[in-house]
């Protein structure tokens, strides 16, 4: 299941982007704000459209905690409830579309409202930053579609506390978010189905490249993972390095997806150099054997160097690998396509292509 | 430090000779801000037009000239490669080398060295600068004296005009091992009428 393109309108700072020619490995890069993030967001929730709860995952993706239905401006074009979200992909030559608008309360098409006391208006704080009432907004609503099949709706209020189905839809596609919030969550569980489905010892001989003491990872008491390091008592996994850590967690979501859809923001974030490489070769042969494809972000210099040398050592003739350089000129997105001759000419070149 | 579009003019040469050719050529002709790049050999200006278009900074320029030598065709085909790769990325392409898009945006000229029309390279057209040099004759004595001692395989990849520009470079002072340096160092007479194209076509474009 890999996505060959995807298309984003109105959606957090994005107004309108395209990104075509997806490949097996998507590095994304550009400047800050420029949209990577949405990008990986929009892919989240075009994964899992029958799913309203993903819009407030998001969020917790980013540490912002929505508490009322108003909330959900975030995800809309200048937090502004007037334009749907529209988010349309291509998965194996089928399309999949999912609009998210907001749920208005039933009185909106009232012509007057009791006037908001002038007091209130005159304090800028006050003053809604949507064309529609706070108070009006009572969820959202989701509509989604898979190639020509009919469309389907579903409902999330938080006033309410309540998601709503109107028809079942079961989803085949699986989709994983990782980011410096989410990457070590539920790493005991994919651990343990590693052991349990004896994939373990890949992940060790991986690790063994940053690590050359480790002999074996276990399960202990309370779900913590423990490293044999050799010595008399095991370590807890907490205490080795971030960057094995790191990596432990990716190539343990890719193994437990498969078949799927794997994003990653920052993926480069505590990671040594030499750590890169290693990383960039166990993802590569993880994603290839589990047929995962994976979205990733960084800023990195170095990881977008490692990321085309170790793909073009290991595959001279390859075309699996595309890097996007996602540009914002004023209000315009443009996504540029890297490809891995491109990418080499550009660093052969000495080119600037973050 | 990585290399970044500075300038909203750029020019796209062929290599590195190319790159102090023209940069000198632009100097004596006084056409500045202009960002000469070097895509390093004529089979290699798709990938790095393509890295270039990528860049930051490329939605940021107004005028783009590519220059590159004929080789063993006539101009058209060469032309027509520019062409083809302007076409790939919806850029405008003139309607024939040495001429230049009007109204469009980049602005955007192509030059087929040695004239646009024929067979040849930047070699040709600095050998032209120097051929009625009294020196040019013994240069073209010495090569043709070399030339008989060719085998017949030696035959098939010989370059006459490179062999041409060595030996009078290898007769300058000071002396440049290779045409770019030659420019540098003023060995090529830039002032000579055989120049005269490329000079009204840089000045057309990039002023």
């Amino acid at each position: 299941m890999q996505y060959q393109s995807l298309h984003i309108n109105n959606f957090r700072g994005i107004e309108e982007l395209e990104i075509n020619d997806m490949r097996q490995l998507n590095l994304l890069v550009g400047r800050n704000n420029c949209g990577k993030s949405s990008i990986l967001e929009a892919l989240f929730l075009l994964s899992g459209m029958s799913n309203p709860q993903l819009p407030v995952n998001i969020h917790n993706f980013r540490n912002i905690l929505l508490i009322k239905d108003d909330d959900f401006r975030y995800i809309f074009r200048d937090q502004n409830f007037s334009y749907p979200v529209e988010i349309k992909g291509i998965i194996e030559n089928e399309s999949r579309s999912l609009t998210i608008s907001p749920i208005l309360d039933s009185n909106q098409q009232q012509l007057f409202e009791d006037l908001i006391p002038q007091n209130s208006i005159s304090k800028n704080e006050d003053i809604s930053r949507s064309t529609y009432f706070d108070k009006q907004v009572k969820g959202l609503n989701l509509v989604f579609q898979n190639q020509l099949d009919e469309s389907y709706e579903a409902q999330i209020s938080l006033n309410e506390g309540k998601v709503r189905f109107i028809k079942k839809y079961i989803e085949k596609l699986k989709c994983t978010y990782l980011n410096n919030q989410t990457i070590m969550n539920g790493l005991d569980l994919r651990m343990e189905s590693l052991i349990v489905d004896k994939k373990i010892n890949d992940l060790i001989t991986t690790l063994k490249k940053i690590e050359p003491n480790i002999i074996d990872i276990r399960m202990g008491p309370g779900d913590i993972i423990y490293i044999d390091l050799g010595k008399e008592k095991l370590f807890p996994v907490n205490i080795m390095g971030d960057g094995i850590r790191r990596i432990m967690a990716m190539v343990a979501a890719i193994y437990e997806l498969k078949n799927a859809v794997l994003l990653i923001d920052e993926i480069e974030n505590g990671l040594h150099y030499s750590s890169l490489m290693i990383m960039w070769k166990a993802i590569f042969a993880a994603c290839k054997q589990y047929n995962v494809q994976l979205f990733a972000t960084t800023h990195s210099y170095e990881c977008i160097e490692t990321f085309s040398k170790i793909y073009n050592q290991e595959n001279p003739t390859g075309d699996d690998i595309r890097l996007y350089r996602i540009d914002k000129d004023v209000n315009k997105h443009k996504a540029y396509i890297y490809t891995p001759q491109v990418l080499i000419e550009a660093q052969k070149s000495n080119f600037e292509v973050r | 430090m990585l290399e970044k579009i500075e300038k909203t003019k750029l020019l796209l040469v062929e290599g590195k000779d190319e790159l102090n050719f023209f940069n000198k050529l632009l100097q004596l002709i006084e056409v500045i801000e202009v960002q000469t790049i070097n895509v390093e050999g004529k089979d290699n200006f798709k990938n790095k037009m393509h890295a270039l278009y990528n860049q930051e900074g490329f939605n940021k320029v107004i005028r783009l000239g590519f220059i590159r030598d004929a080789e063993m065709e006539k101009a058209n085909s060469a032309f027509d490669s520019i062409c083809s790769i302007l076409k790939s990325f919806n850029l405008p392409e003139p309607n024939q080398s040495n001429n230049i898009t009007k109204n469009t945006y980049p602005t955007i000229g192509i030059y087929i060295v040695p004239d646009n029309s024929g067979a040849g390279m930047l070699e040709n057209l600095c050998l032209k600068t120097i051929e009625r040099q009294k020196k040019y004759i013994c240069v073209e004595q010495f090569i043709k004296c070399c030339e008989n001692y060719l085998t017949d395989e030696e035959k098939k990849i010989y370059n006459a005009p490179k062999a041409h520009v060595q030996s009078y470079l290898a007769s300058c002072v000071p002396i440049a091992n290779n045409l770019g340096i030659g420019a540098l160092r003023g060995h090529w007479d830039f002032n000579h009428e055989a120049l005269n194209d490329i000079k009204h076509f840089l000045q057309s474009l990039f002023q």
